[in-house]
């Protein structure tokens, strides 16, 4: 009889542990995950805001007369095709992070064009509004690429955390899974130019 | 069972070398005026000067504005040493994100050596991206060309304080009080003690404390770091950074 009271009192010990342990990781998981989520929102908000600045660009280019239209019209596309792909914050699968990405860095890549060949126009150059652009620009790209960085360090954190004994039986149990990540960007090259140029200016 | 742990190891190390491992640590006491250049282009008083004036709109407005001096970049672009760096002080209030960085590189030729203002997100309205690089290319450029970099950082100071200032005022922000003195735990705890000699009286003294009360005790002393605070072990003479955010917004180039 008492033995059986230890024992009871042993395996009601650990059973309480556990559920303790296991709400405290369901919590911290909850948390993370939010916080990926949230940060996916500042990644939106650094795109968008590249969407919204190039919209004057086109006006400015156009009033240079003489510049190459199938660059400008290369951004334009690219550009008007990433406006149609908007995801979800609360629903993203790897498979939309992708696609949202490409269409993100082929309008990122031809405005890195556009910006680049822009060098060999004085007349552009001359335009203050265009020189002013080529600020911004740069604010544009810096920010998206930090808000990219901190969406993996945070998607990192959650996966890791969730990957790790015993935390994996909790998230498994929990329905908790592995975020996407952010590929390495293609077309990044396309940056440097336009920084060295500015620089020798 | 040594391979894994090894692997282990090496995990968690790749993980501590990000990026961040490579920008200084925060001073201890925090200053604002950060010269850890070897390049001697402030001299003491110069930098005693600016830390004095951005301490002092520090305290008025809540806005930190922090000036760092490096030699090196340590491969980093220098928007994101600026924003980086800022982000791991924690330049700015936690809630305005009102910190500014500007970071200066003097040695080198021109393009080589580098100057990036980077405004905290709450700042960014009140300092957009061109205004940096006005406030570069006029006030500051002109006098780091003659290597006068105290008068340039003087007037560039002055730019950005300008702006700042109608974005976040002392009317907005009520300083918090880190670890600061409650006026509830002093009367618990005169009630807990008045209370304990009035009964070890009655009983004609003896008996400690029971353990309960000296829990309550403890943690009354404890929390919130008692009656000494924080802040001023670690605050400078501005309250100490607050944890403000960078965005990758602001700046740089070469002069």
């Amino acid at each position: 009889m008492k033995k059986g009271t230890i024992i009871l009192g042993i395996i009601g010990f650990i059973l309480l542990v556990s559920v303790f342990n296991g709400c405290g990781s369901y919590n911290s998981m909850v948390t993370m995950d939010e916080g990926v989520t949230a940060q996916w929102k500042q990644v939106g908000v650094a795109y968008q805001a590249r969407m919204d600045k190039t919209k004057n660009l086109f006006e400015i280019v156009q009033s240079a007369a003489d510049f190459e239209k199938s660059t400008l019209t290369d951004v334009m596309e690219a550009r008007s095709k990433a406006t149609r792909i908007q995801i979800d914050a609360n629903n993203l699968t790897p498979e939309k992070m992708a696609e949202f990405e490409k269409a993100q860095n082929a309008f990122g890549s031809s405005l890195g064009r556009l910006m680049a060949v822009a060098e060999n126009y004085p007349n552009l150059q001359a335009v203050q509004a265009f020189r002013d652009f080529q600020t911004q620009y740069e604010g544009m790209e810096n920010r998206i690429s930090t808000e990219r960085i901190r969406f993996n360090d945070a998607a990192q954190n959650f996966n890791t955390y969730i990957r790790r004994f015993p935390k994996n039986i909790w998230a498994r149990i929990f329905g908790f899974n592995k975020r996407a990540y952010f590929e390495a960007q293609a077309g990044a090259e396309d940056a440097p130019d336009i920084k060295k140029m500015k620089e020798a200016n | 069972m040594k391979k894994y742990s090894f692997l282990f190891l090496l995990f968690l190390s790749l993980q501590v070398f990000g990026q961040a491992a490579l920008i200084p640590e925060r001073p201890s006491p925090n200053r604002l005026v950060n010269n850890l250049s070897s390049s001697g282009i402030l001299t003491n008083n110069e930098e005693e000067q600016l830390e004095r004036k951005l301490e002092t709109f520090a305290n008025q407005t809540s806005n930190q504005i922090v000036i760092v001096i490096v030699d090196d970049l340590q491969g980093m672009e220098a928007f994101q040493y600026a924003t980086e760096l800022g982000q791991k002080w924690g330049v700015g209030q936690k809630d305005q994100d009102n910190g500014i960085v500007i970071l200066l590189k003097p040695l080198g030729g021109p393009g080589v050596r580098q100057l990036f203002i980077a405004p905290g997100y709450g700042l960014q309205g009140a300092i957009p991206d061109l205004a940096t690089k006005q406030i570069r290319e006029n006030e500051m450029y002109p006098y780091f060309k003659e290597n006068k970099f105290y008068e340039g950082l003087d007037k560039g100071t002055d730019a950005l304080m300008s702006l700042a200032k109608g974005e976040y005022n002392s009317d907005q922000y009520a300083p918090k009080k880190k670890g600061g003195f409650k006026l509830w735990k002093l009367i618990l705890l005169i009630i807990v003690i008045v209370f304990y000699i009035l009964r070890n009286n009655r009983r004609g003294g003896g008996g400690g404390l029971s353990m309960g009360t000296g829990f309550l005790l403890s943690s009354l002393l404890n929390s919130g770091g008692g009656f000494g605070g924080r802040s001023s072990s670690d605050g400078g003479g501005f309250g100490g950074f607050g944890g403000g955010s960078f965005g990758g917004g602001g700046s740089g180039g070469s002069w």
